[in-house]
């Protein structure tokens, strides 16, 4: 395995462009999400990686091999990448030992590297002779993870790879892949949309948004310290207001909130909802609960302020409010603020 | 990347040659001048075979489109009786070329020699090619829109109409338009049916002034007539696609039960099958039994067999060599040149094999005298006349292997050409079959082209059938219409059971990156 550096990476479909100068390191042996919205360019990305994109400017280094540049170009095959795609894409006329060591050459097409890639991606050694139709999605996935791995591939990109899953496999099926990944020690690279899968899975997340990267962190980073309010939005939600910060302290509809970093003048604050806490009405800032969505474990209740600001808390769900209620919130903690040059 | 250019420049290079015939009308009838344009082409008789012609075309794909649709309906999805059995006979008129289902009716009343008639013989003998293809879109076909539709209170019968006919369009108008092609280009069966349309009318022409003016202007009428036909089909197709979402196998729909209306539907089927098959072999086995001019001289039915059979061989595997390039740009490369491309091919399949056979002989007389009278040349022929049949087949297995697998192969080390051997050749190789099974057909039962283009003293069964039936030996006729029949049956019994295989492959879905 081997790292993947790329530099300057731009991309446009016509006058359209898709990826703007874009910088992304992954190190050795390591699992670095790409996390956006759909159409953001992350896709784009991991194909030109992979090599069946063109990109227009800008390099892709694996392994401190050139693959790929305005006059550079190694064909897929040569560039040693495993590559799984949405829904895994198995070879639909070859059963699951032929999918798995289709990459191999012919020698090595042995049942001793079938039976430690089966190991590796943990699937019963009883699926071999089975078709891809014949397995449920979670095992097509693992079948096409060991297709791509048996080859010994220097990187693995993988596109949404969990997207076609329910979401409780989606949950299991990630934390096998990741484990997967991680004994194989390979390096890798993930495309998703999906914030859960791209903090839990990854060593690294980098936060895509209309073709460049906002921010590239570890996972905690990303989710205590957003690079802007629409990135906090996006990971992890919360409310945005708009206050003036004096002294590290600002004044809004929800209470006096400490501020860090210390911003002054006027800033977009960032409230996550579980630092919202409701109290009995009266000692605290009013609100009326709007809405309250239950999940069971925890509930998220939407509230509306008496100014009319809307703002979000999520806690245990013991005794939760009713709609309608006239309650009190307590934001614990401080709040994330971004200047704004007014 | 160099395979897309390459694909282009085969594919271009098919196109030219298929656009040959229809480039020598033109400019034959260019040449002529506008005056003597407008004497030929203005004129009663022109009027009369244009009637003629509309009004078969209409009447047949109107025929051929409800029975086709109505016959896969009962074999899919209905829990009628011997359904396999079904399948077998309401495919097997395809074994039976239509101057062979015509000789068998002209020989029985000649009250068929009327529009009526031809529309009858016509549609019996066509409307397998409308057939088979619902039936194959029907089995792939999942149940759950309909499900939904169901629940949201449709009766089965709007389901049918609103849920069901939509998705089957694309497979219901492929084969209405080779029904409509097939019509305009068929010679046989219309002159036996004494029906004059373009196709015999130019045959007409040419018999007795070997390329005249007037033949070359009713030829190009004509090829204006497929022009409008692929034009109309593009239209109805449009830029809808109708791409299952969602993932997983799917399931089939539910069987209706047919419970007390099981009898009704087994006679009308029975019925239908006699009409299809009963009547011509029943007609074919009177004139073998006890037609006066019966005779089974061995020698010349096996050296027509042989060289039908040869003949078919050879011509199947050029024609399928040269619809790889054409269905790979249609699919994979999807664009005005693509379209471009893959509809000029299906343009040659509307003129009369002997259009294509006269516009050679006098494209090669001109350029290249050596190939005058040679296998290559009527090879080229064959090629030109049924492309369209194996590019439709191909393109429909090529859908079956999206790009996205190609992006898969390459990624674990595979070269383009290990790639197109190990994933595609594999998945599109059962549409490739079928496709050469379709035009293996068609060669064996072709008739004028070969009577023109054959080198010297080359007899295949289908002109000698043709020779004896056309002077009214009917029992003469009869042994080769039986051989005829015969080597058409392997070709016959693939194709339909290529069309209910079970897909053993769940189709990956493929979303747009």
């Amino acid at each position: 395995m081997s790292d993947v550096a790329i530099k300057g990476l731009s991309k446009a479909y016509g006058p359209q462009p898709v990826l703007r100068a874009v910088d992304l390191y992954v190190p050795d042996g390591s699992i670095t999400s790409v996390l956006g919205a759909s159409g953001c360019g992350k896709t784009t990305l991991l194909r030109i990686v992979a090599g069946f994109v063109r990109s227009d400017a800008g390099s892709v280094t694996i392994g401190g091999r050139l693959v790929e540049d305005p006059v550079t170009c190694v064909a897929p095959q040569h560039r040693g990448v495993g590559y799984v795609p949405q829904e895994g894409a198995l070879f639909p006329h070859l059963d699951v030992a032929a999918n798995i060591l289709y990459g191999l050459p012919r020698r090595a097409r042995t049942k001793s590297r079938l039976t430690e890639m089966l190991e590796i991606a943990e699937l019963s050694p009883s699926l071999t002779g089975r078709y891809p139709h014949e397995l449920s999605g979670g095992q097509q996935q693992r079948v096409a993870l060991a297709r791509a791995l048996a080859p010994a591939p220097t990187v693995v990109l993988l596109d949404e790879p969990f997207s076609s899953l329910d979401a409780r496999l989606r949950v299991s099926a990630g934390r096998e892949v990741a484990r997967v990944l991680r004994h194989a020690e390979a390096t890798a690279l993930i495309v998703t949309h999906d914030q859960g899968e791209a903090l839990s899975l990854a060593d690294q997340v980098a936060v895509m948004r209309e073709g460049r990267f906002v921010q590239v962190a570890s996972p905690s980073d990303v989710y205590d310290a957003p690079a802007d309010p629409a990135t906090a939005e996006f990971v992890g939600g919360g409310t945005v207001l708009d206050a003036e910060v004096r002294g590290g302290v600002a004044k809004t509809a929800a209470g006096e909130l400490v501020v860090e970093p210390a911003v002054e003048g006027h800033a977009r604050l960032v409230v996550r909802p579980e630092q919202v806490e409701i109290v009995a009405a009266g000692e605290e800032t009013p609100a009326t609960v709007s809405e309250v969505d239950y999940y069971g474990a925890q509930v998220v209740v939407h509230l509306e302020l008496r100014d009319g600001t809307a703002i979000m808390a999520r806690g245990p769900a013991s005794r939760p409010p009713s709609v309608g209620d006239l309650v009190g919130v307590v934001v614990q903690g401080s709040v994330r603020g971004y200047g704004v040059d007014a | 990347m160099s395979r897309p250019s390459a694909a282009l420049v085969a594919g271009a290079a098919v196109a030219v040659l298929t656009l040959i015939p229809l480039g020598y009308i033109v400019w034959a009838t260019v040449e002529m001048g506008p005056g003597e344009l407008h004497d030929l082409l203005i004129r009663p008789r022109v009027g009369e075979l244009l009637g003629n012609t509309v009004t078969l075309l209409v009447g047949t794909v109107v025929a051929t489109t409800v029975i086709g649709v109505a016959a896969a309906f009962v074999v899919v999805r209905t829990d009628v009786p011997f359904r396999p059995l079904w399948h077998v006979l309401l495919a097997a008129p395809l074994a039976v070329p239509a101057f062979v289902n015509s000789y068998g009716w002209v020989s029985l009343t000649h009250a068929v020699q009327s529009y009526q008639g031809a529309v009858l013989v016509v549609t019996l003998s066509y409307y397998p090619l409308v057939y088979l293809p619902v039936v194959a879109a029907l089995m792939g076909l999942e149940a759950a829109p309909e499900d939904v539709a169901r629940s949201l209170g449709r009766s089965s019968w709007r389901t049918f109409w609103t849920v069901v006919l939509p998705r089957l369009s694309p497979a219901v108008l492929g084969g209405a338009l080779l029904v409509g092609l097939h019509v305009l280009a068929e010679f046989g069966a219309l002159q036996l049916l004494a029906f004059p349309t373009f196709t015999t009318a130019i045959y007409g022409q040419y018999r007795s002034a070997f390329a005249g003016d007037a033949g070359t202007v009713l030829a190009g009428v004509l090829v204006t007539l497929c022009v409008l036909l692929l034009t109309l089909e593009l239209l109805a197709r449009g830029r809808r696609r109708y791409a299952r979402v969602g993932r997983g196998a799917g399931h089939p729909a539910e069987r209706i039960v047919l419970g007390r209306r099981a009898p009704a539907v087994l006679l009308a089927l029975l019925g239908f099958v006699t009409l299809t098959l009963g009547v011509p072999l029943a007609s074919l086995a009177h004139w073998l039994a006890v037609g006066s001019s019966t005779e089974f001289p061995m020698g010349e039915l096996s050296s027509a067999l042989g060289s039908t059979v040869a003949l078919a061989l050879a011509g199947t595997a050029v024609t399928t060599l040269l619809a790889l390039p054409v269905a790979w740009l249609a699919v994979r490369r999807r664009g005005p040149a693509a379209m471009l491309v893959e509809r000029g091919t299906y343009v040659a399949n509307a003129l009369p094999g002997i259009v294509v056979a006269l516009a050679l002989v006098a494209v090669s007389i001109r350029a290249v005298p050596p190939l005058y009278q040679t296998l290559p040349l009527l090879l080229v022929a064959y090629a030109i006349l049924f492309l369209p049949r194996a590019v439709v087949s191909v393109k429909a297995s090529l859908e079956n292997a999206p790009p996205l697998l190609d992006d898969v192969s390459r990624s674990l080390g595979q070269s383009a050409w290990s790639t197109f051997r190990r994933v595609t050749l594999p998945l599109v190789a059962p549409g490739i079959g079928s496709g050469a099974a379709l035009v293996f057909l068609a060669i064996s039962t072709e008739l004028t082209g070969t009577l023109l283009l054959a080198p010297i003293g080359t007899t295949t069964l289908a002109t000698e059938f043709w020779n004896n039936s056309s002077s009214v030996q009917y029992g003469a006729a009869a042994p080769y219409a039986l051989l005829l029949i015969l080597v058409s049956i392997p070709a016959t019994f693939l194709l339909a059971r290529q069309a209910t295989r079970k897909p053993t492959v769940a189709e990956p879905v493929v979303l747009a990156a």
